[in-house]
């Protein structure tokens, strides 16, 4: 599919079409996760992550595609893996040098924000479904919260707005001790 | 506890932006001071992105296993895209005009294939419910109207199918375009703030796209690869009438689109409060065809 029908149908809410049709792009991420000791699991959580990284990009107010997705997509996964095997500790052999020329001049900065915001996607995560529920809800789906309660189960709208903050509380403290574990195994970003 | 919702309701409002400007300037002199407050505000900030990336993840996990589903398939017609049915968001209507006008819809913008790459990012409140199907061609029904009944001595529109193509082309071409609601998915009629449904496919969309997958065809030798609108009317008696190429990819795929439109079943009709009334229907395709 061409760059222009992908960011056509992200612009139309139609994501499931274009993450289908982005998925063309896999093979390459594959490839060059297994050159680098990773496996095919490790090369799918990193295409994952790029995707929902181009898809917030692409949502962004004022984004301009300043290269191919093609591209995009792949210095972004190439930046994921190394530092996932940075993590592992990993010795890099025979990486391939990064392409200058095409990595988009933010990326660094974009990926180092990506990083905090998929902690808090983490603790969020292990929160349970009915936060994840309840929080999609309030936030992205703007139900108020009178229908939030009913749809949960909770007695009225009183219940609903308290177990938001402790959702949003609890959330909060898993999201920091992630985050202060990050820095600790990674001194240099302290 | 109350304090520590009180100040989460706060720094939501905001993020939001909607606090009121004494609020506003009261909350930023806090901020100045109050590093605890600071942190508070970085990390709900960073909370709210979580709860999106969740969703973004959710679609792109179920994505890949269409995608691995789609890669073995084999393809029919060249024809190889998966499609999400987007059902979407907000119907408007100006009901209660009834001097004869058609109902108006609201405007999601259909043609952003702009050249320039960017694209138009619609309001975040406008989040999509969605209905996911597998298919081979992609379409979705998206602008339909309903045309008011005329009472007597009001002006006469209804049967006038010239003012109706009229304006249904110029409210195509100024995007208002209305997508679907979740329940057409179930073939639902379509619930209507005023009275009645609009025009639908006996079915529903999994029937639309069944039929659709049945009857597209690879032109011969044609390549083709875009987006094209068909529009038409649904008469009362759920006839298709008069289809014509919206916005078309100027070759054999306008001609196999219409050919298809042109044998579809009937529809169900519109409806008001006193019956079948005649309807618009656009419907946008997506052309993969190597």
């Amino acid at each position: 599919m061409q760059d222009d029908m992908i960011l056509a149908l992200i612009g139309q809410g139609r994501d499931h079409t274009a993450f289908t049709g982005l998925y063309a792009h896999f093979p390459k991420v594959e490839r060059l996760v297994r050159a680098n000791s990773g496996t095919k699991a490790d090369a799918k959580d990193v295409f994952q992550d790029a995707l929902v990284i181009f898809h917030r990009r692409v949502r962004q107010p004022g984004f301009v595609l300043t290269s191919s997705i093609s591209t995009f997509l792949y210095a972004v996964c190439r930046n994921l893996w190394r530092e996932e095997l940075r993590k592992r500790n990993k010795v890099l052999t025979g990486w391939p040098a990064p392409e200058a020329a095409d990595e988009p001049a933010d990326l660094t900065a974009l990926l180092a924000r990506e990083g905090e915001f998929k902690q808090a996607e983490q603790a969020l995560r292990s929160l349970g479904g009915k936060c994840q529920d309840l929080l999609k809800r309030f936030y992205l789906l703007k139900e108020p919260l009178m229908q939030i309660a009913s749809a949960l189960g909770l007695a009225g709208e009183g219940a609903a707005k308290t177990r938001k903050y402790k959702c949003l509380e609890e959330a909060r403290k898993r999201y920091r001790a992630l985050a202060d574990a990050g820095l600790a195994s990674h001194p240099q970003h302290a | 506890m109350r304090d520590g919702l009180h100040l989460m309701e706060l720094v939501d409002r905001y993020l939001d932006g909607t606090l009121d400007p004494g609020e506003r300037q009261a909350f930023e002199e806090r901020l100045r001071t109050h590093a605890e407050l600071r942190e508070l505000l970085d990390d709900q900030r960073a909370l709210r992105e979580g709860v999106e990336r969740l969703a973004v993840r959710a679609l792109v996990v179920k994505a890949h296993s269409g995608w691995n589903w789609g890669k073995w398939k084999p393809f029919i017609g060249g024809a190889a895209i998966t499609a999400a049915v987007v059902t979407g968001t907000v119907w408007s209507m100006h009901a209660g005009e009834r001097s004869g006008k058609t109902v108006e819809v609201v405007p999601p913008p259909i043609d952003t294939l702009a050249a320039d790459r960017t694209i138009p990012v619609p309001p975040a409140e406008a989040a999509p419910a969605y209905v996911i199907t597998d298919t081979i061609i992609d379409t979705v029904y998206q602008v339909i109207r309903r045309i008011e009944r005329v009472h007597p001595g009001g002006p006469v529109h209804e049967g006038d199918s010239a003012s109706q193509r009229t304006t249904s082309a110029a409210a195509t071409k100024a995007g208002s375009i209305m997508q679907g609601t979740e329940r057409e998915a179930t073939g639902d009629p379509r619930p209507l703030r005023s009275s009645g449904s609009m025009p639908a496919y006996p079915g529903g969309f999994q029937e639309l796209h069944r039929y659709l997958q049945r009857s597209i065809q690879q032109p011969d030798g044609a390549a083709c690869s875009g987006t094209l609108i068909v529009a038409f009317t649904v008469d009362e008696k759920g006839h298709v009438q008069d289809p014509h190429v919206v916005k078309g990819l100027g070759n054999a795929c306008d001609q196999e689109a219409l050919r298809v439109v042109r044998a579809m079943p009937d529809w169900i009709p519109a409806q008001d409060k006193d019956g079948p009334v005649p309807g618009e229907v656009s419907m946008p395709f997506v052309f993969e065809f190597r």
